[in-house]
């Protein structure tokens, strides 16, 4: 009797086995730091550069950094985390990504002052101390010693010893800087809010205006992106279609409109071309007969472009990676 | 009958003496009884009422109560879908403005919930130096010229994230969305109304497609006409079923008064009670009425043989009465067992079911087998219309007859077709059990469960979901107040829906929600408003669709779009100007159990580990899951313990009447197997079918455990009468297949008749619950007459073949079979 009774208890809890386990399977999904076919919609893309390996560097929203050593195929996805908790406690925007022209040294800038530094070809990463608190919306890399940043409440960074000191520059007025360039230590361009230009021949010590900065007229636009095709011809890309170039080393700027009135937020060089990445995905490019020719592949904002001889990658919201190998004629969407 | 073979002075007690001679009172008071519950039966409101659906207590229920204001599930969805092109040109653009004002103006709809591409609350903003302005897209009027089509185009591309929900990324369909008010909807007046809207719009380029509860509720008027045919056919199978059996004899038509006065009763306490009559469930009240019949015809039959053999139609009935009583009782107590613990769980539509139909079946006992022999009293004898047609000898007759000799000897022929059958039982046992694992609870597809697959109204959200996620659950938010005070007295402001860190969260939940590949949207007042506002405030900068990094700026953008947007759109995000809560919305996939609970557990894992843990989030609590989604997520938690609780108490009900009837606990174990083998049967049809334990299957496998241990304890009570009469173990089984397995048959042709017509029902629920319903009833049918039977013959177990009971005991197994 008592092991009929057993027996019986043994169904009842088979039922209840059998009830509670069909609760339990779970699906699991890719983990942070897997090799991932491209973005995802939620991800932001802020900053992307090319190493002279040919290899792709994409920064964006939440310490995502994206690296692709296939032209693109697949990536590999990290976060390059900064504040302590776990893993659910996402982390901080990174903005902007160069590499030195050899591509050993590289530097990343971001959200709260965030400064990161590779000396391996952007194997690893260290956080190095800005000592600001702004955002640092874009960087520029001369060499092993040399790299510079710019950011929100008219701040500029600027290191003379790898990154182990950071000087740290205020502009008298808090506007935003939205772009850095650098030529060679000392040489170099600051473009941001009321079409402000700004030079400097003192690596970064004192600036110049070199137009606009009338903080005082709101209905003066930005400039976002300041890219130079040769020493003499350099283009500011700026709001409704409106751009500034110039053809005298920046001693003289010239307004001119693109066919669409958008914003370009980014800007780059192939084989003297500029090229302009913007609101709803479009891209600007200047063909050889002085023509803009208009590409839209996406309708996501561009948020940086970059070349490598004719292969050049755009990247922007929505996860979205443009990649054209042709120097800008065609791009397609990565998928 | 396989009763005819007892002694009829074994079972004659005082019951059915009592009852003749007190026939007028009782009958009296049985009829008034009947008259006030007919007069109740008139108040009974034929209605499917949304909530019920759902378990009141659940958290997530009252959740959804207290946050109501954010939506409501009530919630219908338009979508223009063109053939070519995309929606951008005046026709399609014309029809969903006018789309737009038609359903504004439907009844009970919430006008500031009526959402699309036309609407004045659906706006986007624009970045110019020195100003940022908010637009809406569309309104008050389409295009009308190429250039005003081109910058709508440019406005849409240009804000694709904050009007994904209502234009879709290929640009070929657009939505128009609108909330309910969700009670005293009138769905027919509204399904009318919107078939008129559909009819209005559609043409060759624009197919209309429509989905929501609102159109869900209505269909079922849709499909009205049919069904009441379907009811029609299902009375008419059952009464064919009923003058088959019984046609030979005047009055066969009793049975149809007691099963009349019985569903009187039924309905009658619903009406008593307020409870809505739920068409969706009828087949629940059909399976009783055939229950009704099948007693009622048992019955008859018992009557018709005591009538012929004591020639006397008071004590025939008295006889029959006392026969009929107490297996009655103990079927009726069985069946009532089956009904009623699905009321634990707390879903009122399940609670009015249990309580309905326990009345219903008690209802079936007093007329059954109290008022039909006071009613038969009354009425002349019944006359023999016409002698039984002499059998005419036909090939496949004969081809029958051996295949039935042939079955009935399978339990007692060692042999190949007994193993094979005691094997294909274990079996089917292991394969119920594996289906049984693998068995989810909810529903598994998208649609609506309510209606079949192939149904318009779920090609309709099947093609919406392509488009458009559907699934909407809501996590709440409340905090510590802020907005634009805070921004002066801080204190108060770090921890308010606005505050910087607040957003960071809910964007960081967001994300992470996202990377499960069934959550579609996430949308919150952190992604869809804030982010983008900062963004347009920084010139539309992509590098600034980020936090708004002080809390003065991230109030500056909440005033920015409550002065920039239409009344009512912030309240859709924020639900108070103190903003001490927030509602982020998860846009899913699908709604399957799975999903919603590794939606849950995801969520509970970020606020454990993500919000738990920051000090500085000490005072926002994160309160989930409401909204349609935690609903359904409600009802499945219920189901789920409902489930194990349901059969549990069943099965323990079965085990105990069953080890009381034959004092034996083998006994007892024997029909529980036989319950579970059936049962289990159950999950392996069901998973064929992708099935889920859901809100209408649950009650109907909870009734046929009910209804479906008659037959093994009919037969096994009829193997072990013959054994006691002398009989050798092979003739007995032999012997009680041929009758009672017979009289089983008869019995079970009886129920299924009564809910076969439900399977062409266009309402999946009736579908499903007939369906399953047969193949539970079949399988105990199997169980009950061919598989106890071989293990009987192998096993020879104590109770049956050991002797040594009383003759008491025999008494009663003798009124068992009679109940055949």
């Amino acid at each position: 009797m008592l092991a009929r009774k057993r027996r019986f208890c043994a169904w009842l809890r088979t039922i209840a086995i059998v009830a509670l386990t069909a609760t339990t399977t779970a699906t699991s999904f890719s983990a942070i730091g897997a090799t991932v076919g491209g973005a995802q919609p939620w991800q932001a893309l802020y900053g992307v550069a090319i190493r002279p390996d040919r290899s792709i560097y994409i920064v964006g929203s939440k310490a995502l950094l994206m690296v692709s050593e296939d032209h693109g195929k697949t990536w590999n996805e990290q976060t390059l985390r900064e504040r302590a908790g776990n893993t659910l406690f996402q982390d901080r925007d990174l903005y902007a990504i160069r590499f030195t022209p050899d591509g050993k040294d590289g530097w990343i800038a971001g959200e709260m002052g965030i400064v990161l530094h590779s000396a391996d070809g952007g194997k690893t990463w260290t956080r190095q101390a800005t000592g600001v608190e702004s955002n640092l919306f874009n960087v520029s890399a001369v060499d092993a010693q040399h790299a510079y940043a710019c950011g929100a409440n008219g701040v500029f960074v600027s290191t003379a010893d790898g990154g182990q000191h950071w000087t740290v520059y205020r502009y008298k007025d808090p506007i935003i800087f939205f772009d850095v360039h650098f030529a060679d230590p000392e040489n170099g361009w600051m473009v941001g809010e009321f079409e402000t230009i700004l030079r400097t021949t003192d690596g970064g010590k004192t600036w110049n205006i070199s137009h606009g900065g009338n903080v005082g007229d709101f209905t003066i636009g930005p400039s976002f992106s300041i890219v130079f095709s040769d020493p003499r011809h350099a283009l500011v890309t700026g709001l409704n279609g409106e751009i500034l170039t110039t053809a005298d080393g920046g001693r003289n700027w010239t307004a001119t409109r693109l066919p669409e009135p958008v914003a370009t937020y980014s800007a780059a060089v192939t084989s003297g071309h500029f090229w302009l990445g913007g609101e709803g995905g479009r891209m600007l490019g200047l063909d050889p007969t002085g023509k803009w020719v208009v590409d839209r592949p996406t309708f996501n904002d561009i948020a940086a472009v970059a070349f490598a001889g004719q292969v050049g990658y755009a990247v922007g919201l929505d996860g979205v990676i443009l990649r054209t190998n042709d120097a800008g004629e065609t791009w397609q969407v990565v998928k | 009958m396989a009763g005819g073979k007892v002694k009829a002075e074994q079972a004659v007690g005082p019951i059915g003496v009592l009852v003749l001679r007190f026939r007028a009172p009782i009958g009296i008071v049985l009829l008034l009884f009947s008259a006030f519950m007919g007069y109740e039966c008139t108040r009974v409101r034929i209605a499917t009422d949304f909530e019920e659906f759902f378990p009141r207590n659940h958290p997530n229920v009252q959740l959804y109560e207290k946050w109501k204001r954010y939506g409501g599930a009530q919630t219908l969805a338009v979508m223009v879908e063109v053939s070519h092109g995309d929606i951008f040109n005046f026709d399609t653009l014309k029809r969903i403005q006018g789309i737009q004002r038609d359903v504004d103006k439907l009844p009970g709809v919430d006008h500031n919930q009526v959402l699309s591409l036309a609407s004045y609350r659906v706006s986007y903003a624009e970045a110019a130096p020195g100003s940022l302005t908010i637009k809406p897209f569309m309104f008050p009027d389409v295009p009308t010229t190429q250039g005003g089509l081109e910058e709508l185009k440019r406005h849409v591309f240009s804000n694709r994230a904050r009007i994904a929900h209502l234009v879709s990324v290929d640009n070929r369909s657009a939505l128009v969305v609108a909330s309910f008010n969700e009670r005293g909807l009138d769905y027919r007046e509204l399904f009318n109304d919107i078939q008129n809207i559909v009819r209005k719009y559609q043409n060759e380029n624009n197919q209309i497609f429509v989905a929501g509860e609102p159109i869900i509720r209505g269909y079922g008027y849709y499909y009205e006409h049919l069904i009441y045919l379907l009811f029609v056919a299902a009375v008419a199978t059952m009464i064919v079923i009923l003058y088959l059996t019984l046609g030979q004899r005047t009055r066969w038509w009793a049975p149809i008064v007691t099963g009349a006065l019985s569903a009187v009763w039924g309905l009658g306490f619903v009406g008593l009670m307020g409870y809505n009559f739920d068409p969706v469930m009828l087949v629940i009240p059909f399976i009783l009425t055939a229950r009704d019949m099948s007693h009622g015809i048992q019955w008859q039959g018992r009557f018709h043989d005591e009538l012929d053999r004591l020639g006397d139609k008071y004590a025939a009935c008295e006889a029959t009465t006392d026969f009929m009583l107490p297996p009655g009782l103990l079927s009726i107590l069985a069946d009532v067992a089956g009904i009623i613990f699905i009321s634990f769980g707390g879903i009122p539509v399940l609670q009015h079911i249990a309580l309905a139909g326990s009345v219903w079946l008690a209802g079936s006992l007093t007329m059954v087998f109290i008022f039909q022999p006071i009613f038969v009293s009354y009425l002349p004898v019944p006359k023999i219309k016409r002698r039984p047609r002499v059998a005419v000898e036909r090939p496949w007759l004969g081809i029958l007859k051996r295949g039935i000799d042939w079955l009935v000897h399978v339990p007692v022929n060692p042999g190949f077709a007994r193993t094979g059958l005691l094997a294909f039982a274990l079996c089917f046992l292991a394969a119920g059990i594996v289906a049984s694992i693998r068995q989810d609870i909810g529903y598994k597809t998208p649609g609506t469960p309510l209606y079949r697959a192939n149904a318009k109204v779920n090609q309709d959200i099947v093609a919406i979901g392509k488009k458009f996620p559907l699934e909407e659950g809501w996590i709440i938010l409340t905090t510590p107040p802020g907005g634009m005070m805070a921004t002066t007295t801080a204190a108060s402001g770090g921890q308010s829906v606005l505050a910087p860190r607040v957003l960071r969260m809910v964007d960081d939940l967001r994300s992470f929600l996202l990377r499960d590949p069934r959550v579609a949207v996430v949308v919150s007042f952190s992604s869809s408003i804030s982010y983008p506002l900062n963004q347009m405030f920084h010139y539309g900068h992509p590098k600034y669709l980020a936090n708004p990094d002080t809390m003065q700026l991230s109030g500056n953008l909440w005033f920015l779009f409550l002065n920039g947007s239409a009344p009512g759109e912030l309240e859709r995000f924020i639900s108070d100007r103190s903003n001490e809560d927030t509602c982020v919305r998860v846009l899913l996939r699908d709604h399957t159990y799975r999903t919603l609970n590794d939606l849950r557990d995801r969520i509970g894992r970020f606020v454990n580990q993500r919000v738990r843990t920051d000090p500085n989030l000490r005072n926002v609590h994160v309160r989930y899951l409401a909204g349609l989604a935690g609903l359904y997520q409600a009802a499945n938690d219920v189901l789920y313990q409902l489930d194990f609780l349901n059969i549990t108490f069943v099965l323990a009900v079965v085990f105990l009447f069953c080890v009381i009837s034959f004092r034996s606990f083998v006994a007892g174990g024997m029909f529980l197997f036989s319950c579970v083998l059936a049962n289990f049967g159950a999950f392996i049809y069901m998973g064929i079918r992708g099935i889920g334990l859901t809100i209408d299957t649950i009650p109907v496998i909870s009734l046929g455990i009910g209804l479906g241990v008659d037959y093994g304890i009919y037969t096994v009570s009829r193997i072990r009468d013959e054994v006691m009469g002398g009989m050798t173990v092979e003739d007995a089984i032999v012997t009680a297949l041929r009758t009672t397995g017979l009289a089983v048959f008869s019995t079970f042709m009886v129920m299924i008749g009564g809910i076969f017509p439900w399977i062409f029902s266009p309402l999946l629920f009736h579908n499903e619950m007939s369906t399953l319903l047969i193949f539970l009833m079949a399988c105990n049918m199997v169980a009950g007459v061919l598989i106890l039977p071989c293990y009987l013959q192998l096993a020879q177990p104590r109770f049956i073949f050991g002797g040594g009971r009383s003759g008491k005991a025999d008494d009663r197994h003798n009124t068992v079979v009679a109940a055949d």
